[in-house]
């Protein structure tokens, strides 16, 4: 039965108390929202639905459909960052396994060798909660850990293999926040990264994910360390024909980070800062599409996230006082919000997410908490999928 | 981009015209990515590739990656679930390729899909060949080029520029004894590459075939040990003409297939 539209919240449990309807009562007893189904096994890139919304419609279309019906000339920016085999197990020097997970790309040193920072976590493997997992050991300052292959945290032997890999050595820790170095070339730790590091994963999958399952099908430098997952929406033959229906697609490239180190009071501080790479032709592409008043369209908050963090500030705006990106690379912190919302980005491609995520918060800068509930009733009578490798939703000018 | 710097990964790299190709374009100033199976025989081809970028001064470089191409397509008996030790399978995937690849030198813009395998030697007739044998060519010849091309050209496509190159032989169109399984993985790549260019048509990605002809490398000489090796192209000089390619706008359209000859011919052009 469809949720006609224009129910509003009348009828419907506020947003923050969704996740416990099931678990309580609440003194005037109203409908629980409906739930969604996760899709915790990646499928193939284009392979799911979008849930469209715009000032007159919440509907579900194709992926196939985006062409014909956006509006014309839609500016379409995707972040191309591939994703990183950012989980790696090492072996102390006490006999210790321990899971780290790069919270970016190893970054040269200037004396040569890397600097890489990463998240520890102890006995037990992805299938465990984050937060459960075992305790991280105190390191001695220059502590050192071998690169192993992976282990599955249970009582076996270890499977050490004498390949040439860089020695890591511990600078610094808190907690489990670890920064180590290594030396060597740069290009050796990454090529012991590529054989022994495996995709980050979380214990709601269902089994290990193999490195080219989580890839965007235009991927290309790997800055991610987590799937930058609106882009599995579009394949290269959709990238073709949005552009021979007169859309325009251009790209930047983020580090899209973790998103839980099972640490409450790192959890706090997420997201750690991320590397962005706006390029100049895309700077361009957005400033004339804002100047022609052309819908701006970011796939997903990690794309629109790196263009709002290169925006130019209020002093320096154009005669007519329009916003405009400088093109550039660097590192934000930007954090989007209703209160804190986009300036150049006017319609948004992303995921499907729980009220009450810190996902929510970003997508109630483009949609107001009315048409996002509204939006999950249609999700869930047409049995939309949840999280990174589920179905997208689109958020359209007029969804405020 | 055509007239700038490229950044190249080739497949097959550490002898003959894979060689030959990445210690070339390294001279002539593109940052190339020389990938092989064999760790030792690599390093050789990659100091030669240093050498030769050092020696020219025009900002080449070369890199090293470690992979086996016939790995990239999943086997039969692909595990589903992690298991230790099962890791060897996956561990240089295609996609682990592309990413370790762009880790290294950033955006790949060309991709030379030069290794083959020839089957097992001396050659035997497709009577006799057995069928693994005839599967381990296809994967190497083809599914797994196949499958680093899909990994890296959604990137090209983006990009809105790209070069993809397949090393093909006259094995492909002549009807030789003894050739049927490198011969029809050639025609099958060949016909691969052809409708690849088709559907990227207008995308700005070029896609291209070149029958090299006959080189003196330790293919040919497994292949057919009598040859007067004398007579034979030196891979340098076919390796010159194919980067000659490189180094102009692309001077034939997308989904051409060189032959040996017109690849001279249009050398002879440039000159």
């Amino acid at each position: 039965m469809n949720a006609p539209l224009g129910l509003g919240s009348q009828g419907l449990v506020e947003p923050a108390s969704a996740q416990n309807a099931a678990s309580r009562r609440t003194p005037n007893p109203q409908p629980a929202l409906p739930t969604l189904e996760t899709q915790s096994t990646p499928r193939a890139p284009g392979d799911g639905r979008l849930l469209w919304l715009d000032a007159n419609s919440t509907e579900v279309i194709t992926p196939g459909q985006l062409a014909e019906r956006l509006p014309r000339g839609t500016l379409l920016v995707a972040n191309d960052a591939a994703t990183l085999p950012a989980a790696f197990w090492v072996r102390t020097a006490q006999g210790e396994f321990l899971e780290l997970r790069l919270t970016s790309l190893p970054e040269a040193i200037p004396d040569g060798g890397s600097r890489l920072r990463v998240v520890a976590l102890g006995k037990g493997s992805f299938r465990d909660q984050t937060e459960a997992r075992g305790p991280v050991p105190k390191l001695r300052p220059g502590a050192r850990l071998w690169l192993c292959p992976p282990h599955s945290g249970a009582d076996e032997s270890s499977q050490l293999v004498p390949l040439a890999v860089p020695a890591l050595r511990l600078q610094q820790q808190s907690g489990r926040l670890l920064t180590l170095t290594a030396s060597g070339a740069a290009p050796a730790l990454l090529a012991a990264l590529y054989s022994y590091g495996v995709p980050v994963q979380y214990s709601y999958t269902q089994r290990a994910y193999r490195l080219g399952e989580v890839q965007n099908a235009f991927a290309g430098r790997p800055w991610a360390v987590e799937p930058a997952s609106a882009g599995r929406h579009l394949t290269a033959c959709a990238l073709r024909s949005l552009r021979d229906a007169g859309h325009e697609v251009t790209l930047l490239t983020h580090a899209a980070g973790l998103s839980s180190t099972g640490d409450p009071e790192l959890d706090a501080q997420l997201p750690f800062p991320e590397r962005y790479d706006v390029p100049r032709a895309t700077a361009f592409a957005v400033n004339r599409a804002v100047a022609q008043g052309r819908l701006v369209l970011a796939v997903g908050t990690s794309t629109t996230r790196a263009l709002e963090s290169v925006v130019v500030g209020s002093k320096r705006l154009i005669a007519g006082g329009r916003p405009r990106l400088r093109s550039g690379s660097g590192m934000t912190e930007l954090l989007l919000s209703e209160s804190n919302p986009p300036r150049i980005v006017s319609g948004l491609l992303t995921g499907i997410h729980e009220a009450g995520t810190s996902h929510r918060m970003l997508t109630r800068a483009f949609a107001s908490d009315a048409r996002l509930q509204e939006a999950w009733l249609v999700a869930a009578q047409a049995g939309l999928l949840l999280h990174e490798f589920g179905d997208g939703m689109l958020i359209l000018p007029g969804a405020r | 981009m055509s007239l700038g710097k490229r950044s190249v990964l080739i497949t097959g790299a550490s002898r003959g015209l894979g060689r030959a190709l990445a210690v070339n374009l390294a001279s002539a100033g593109h940052r190339v990515l020389l990938l092989a199976r064999q760790a030792e025989a690599l390093e050789a081809a990659v100091s030669a590739a240093k050498a030769a970028a050092l020696a020219s001064g025009l900002g080449g470089s070369a890199q090293p990656i470690v992979a086996d191409i016939g790995g990239f397509a999943p086997g039969r008996r692909e595990q589903e679930h992690f298991a230790p030790g099962r890791r060897e399978q996956e561990r240089h995937g295609a996609a682990r390729v592309a990413g370790l690849a762009q880790a290294l030198i950033g955006p790949i813009d060309t991709l030379i899909h030069n290794a083959s395998a020839l089957g097992v030697t001396p050659l035997q007739n497709l009577t006799e060949v057995s069928i693994e044998s005839v599967e381990q060519v296809y994967r190497v010849n083809v599914l797994g080029p196949l499958a680093l091309t899909q990994a890296l050209v959604g990137n090209f496509v983006l990009r809105g520029r790209g070069l993809v190159v397949g090393v093909s032989s006259d094995a492909a169109v002549e009807a030789y004894a003894g050739w049927g399984a490198y011969g029809s993985s050639k025609a099958a790549f060949d016909q691969l590459l052809r409708i690849l260019a088709a559907e990227l048509s207008g995308t700005g990605v070029d896609v291209l075939s070149v029958d090299p002809g006959e080189m003196d490398t330790d293919m040919h000489q497994a292949a057919l040990p009598d040859a007067d090796r004398s007579t034979l192209q030196r891979p340098e000089q076919v390796a010159a003409r194919i980067a000659g390619l490189l180094s102009s706008p692309l001077r034939v359209p997308s989904g051409t297939r060189l032959t040996a000859q017109a690849l001279a011919d249009l050398d002879l052009e440039a000159a």
